[in-house]
């Protein structure tokens, strides 16, 4: 075992003992594992739902779900996956409310967000971080990025956030969308085609007009 | 959906090139295979562009709250979890069931029997002593049913000093007019215990603390036990009156607050507190305690005392107490549970609204001393009684 395997032996050793802990009782226990998990559950949900107090509210009923079904937590896979699994389908779960409110308002539901609009992710609340190591996006550039994001289906947006986002592997990912392996690397490309298509439209200035 | 595919590669293969996941070989092989299709390459390119800037993307920040927020929330609902499976001791299981309304009325009656013998200390009467002398026979005429009857009767409507030997009708009626200024002002400050006694239309427990000044305490207690069980007949039979140790330091000899000696007994109680330590727990029936060696069986371990003070006494140790934050507490009012999540912050609720109140610490017995030291700086005034119970989150060895 390399010196990387050993030390994630030792992480999910100690989540284990945590895990055991806050099963147990144990409030600070708890406080761990909450704080472990928050920015990695609010940073999924916020890619996947697009709006920051939407995220926040969603990610406040995960971690507390996750600390009340811990009970219900088998250990067969690991407490990461189970969360992001948990993540992933209460943000999907309200995609699903979300869109269906806004038919029943007489929305457009599958009309194209333009920057800026409702749904998009407010500046705020990427503004204040740092940016990225290898690319300096300008905020239109994120922007577009977020909007074409936004356009893709649910599964799309969790496969390319999951791998880009949170930089998991396939058989994790595997793991926490239920999906043999060949199916993620196969859906996940069809995810890449439909992300640069959508990229493309949104880049083009004509396109844009159009859309509007 | 337009394939940048003309090849017939399949998605994993574009995939690997794309995530830069292919190995040297596999890598020359494709772009032998597609490099002369410049719109594959450079779709995938974007591709492998897009990807660069999706793992650039800044990651929102959760709102730093989140996870205390979430805590608070679970540990409420485990508070109110674990009163459902380990109860505070309630000492009405131990007492007779058929306490009705009557025990309300009874303890009302006690409360006004205890401020007459304040008054009657307060106005020195001559005949304090020998009505607590133990072979007085004002006392054995308070001990005799009909005779005491008459006169808690009387004091139910209209007060009368507990005196034996007759006083004059000029002192009589100086005495109950006092007497009544002195409950009035009783029964405004300690709205606590009124609002157990007389507000609550079911079986309630009584743990009246009777603030006697007397030459002989025991002896004034005995007299309102016995006025009392006379007045109340059947009904009150299983009236106790907890006489309050007097602390030391505090100048009226009168209960203070947070005693924590804990009892000398080998023997728990079982499914509340295993670890009974506190005092001024009321007489518990030897044989439904446990053995100190049978505990492990029950999930909370903790101890037991009892704040015994006044309103803002009690405050004074709770902020205290949990002034440096290792401490959660939760006050459960009359239909309204709650939780402080900070004990130092101003919103404590007025004690009227206190029903019990659960002090979660992780180390309870760290903390016996602060809570003694918090007794010591108590002042003293009418007063109130709080159950209070400490689980400690790890079993006690």
């Amino acid at each position: 075992m390399n010196r990387a395997d050993q030390t994630q032996s030792d992480r999910n050793d100690e989540e284990s003992r945590l895990v055991a802990r806050a099963r147990a009782g144990d409030v600070a226990a708890m406080g761990v594992l909450l704080e472990a998990y928050r920015q990695r559950v609010f940073g999924l949900c916020s890619r996947m739902v697009g709006h920051r107090e939407d995220a926040a509210d969603l990610t406040q009923d995960i971690l507390t779900k996750m600390i009340t079904g811990l009970s219900g937590f088998d250990g067969r896979s690991s407490l990461s996956t189970w969360v992001y699994r948990l993540t992933l389908n209460t943000s999907i779960s309200h995609l699903r409310r979300r869109r269906t409110a806004r038919a029943a308002s007489g929305k457009i539901a599958n009309a194209i967000p333009g920057p800026g609009t409702g749904g998009s992710w407010p500046d705020s609340a990427v503004a204040s971080e740092p940016g990225g190591e290898q690319h300096v996006q300008t905020s239109e550039q994120r922007e577009l990025l977020l909007t074409a994001l936004d356009q893709l289906g649910d599964e799309a947006r969790a496969l390319l956030v999951l791998r880009d986002g949170r930089d998991l592997d396939y058989e994790t990912i595997s793991e926490i969308l239920d999906l043999p392996l060949g199916t993620v690397k196969s859906r996940l490309f069809r995810a890449r085609v439909a992300l640069r298509k959508a990229l493309a439209e949104l880049e083009r200035p004509a396109a844009r007009t159009t859309a509007q | 959906m337009n394939r940048p595919n003309p090849h017939n590669f399949d998605d994993a293969t574009l995939l690997a090139y794309v995530e830069g996941t292919m190995t040297p070989n596999e890598s020359a092989a494709f772009a032998k295979a597609a490099g002369s299709d410049a719109r594959l390459m450079a779709s995938l390119r974007l591709m492998q562009f897009d990807r660069q800037r999706l793992a650039a993307l800044d990651e929102p920040q959760a709102p730093a709250t989140l996870a205390a927020d979430v805590l608070a929330q679970v540990e409420r609902s485990m508070l109110l979890e674990t009163d459902l499976v380990a109860p505070p001791i309630d000492m009405r299981k131990y007492r007779a069931t058929h306490w009705q309304r009557y025990a309300a009325a009874a303890g009302f009656v006690l409360l006004l029997t205890g401020g007459a013998f304040m008054l009657l200390n307060t106005l020195r009467f001559d005949s304090r002593d020998e009505v607590f002398a133990p072979d007085s026979a004002g006392r054995d005429e308070v001990k005799t049913p009909t005779a005491s009857e008459d006169g808690v009767g009387s004091l139910a409507s209209s007060p009368q000093p507990l005196v034996p030997s007759a006083p004059t009708e000029t002192e009589r009626e100086e005495a109950a007019s006092r007497f009544e200024m002195l409950v009035e002002a009783m029964t405004d400050r300690d709205e606590s215990a009124l609002a157990a006694a007389i507000d609550r239309e079911r079986p309630t427990d009584f743990d009246l603390y009777a603030n006697v000044s007397a030459s002989d305490p025991a002896a004034a207690y005995e007299v309102i036990v016995s006025r009392l069980r006379s007045a109340g007949g059947d009904l009150i039979a299983n009236a106790t009156i907890n006489p309050s140790p007097p602390l030391p330091g505090l100048d009226r000899g009168v209960p203070g607050i947070a005693d924590l000696d804990r009892l000398p007994s080998d023997r728990v109680m079982p499914a509340a507190d295993p670890l009974p330590d506190g005092i001024f727990t009321p007489p518990i029936v030897p044989d439904d305690r446990v053995p100190l060696a049978d505990q492990s069986r029950y999930a909370a371990r903790g101890f037991q005392f009892t704040i015994l003070g006044t309103p803002s006494d009690i405050l004074n140790v709770l902020r205290e107490l949990g002034a440096d934050r290792s401490m959660r507490i939760t006050w459960t009012g009359p239909g309204a549970p709650g939780v402080l999540v900070d004990l130092a912050a101003p919103n404590l609720p007025t004690h009227a609204a206190w029903d019990r109140i659960l002090l979660w610490w992780l180390d309870p017995a760290a903390r016996f001393d602060e809570a003694r030291l918090a007794a010591a700086q108590a002042s003293t005034e009418p007063y109130v009684r709080i159950p209070v119970r400490i689980i400690a989150s790890e079993p006690r060895r």
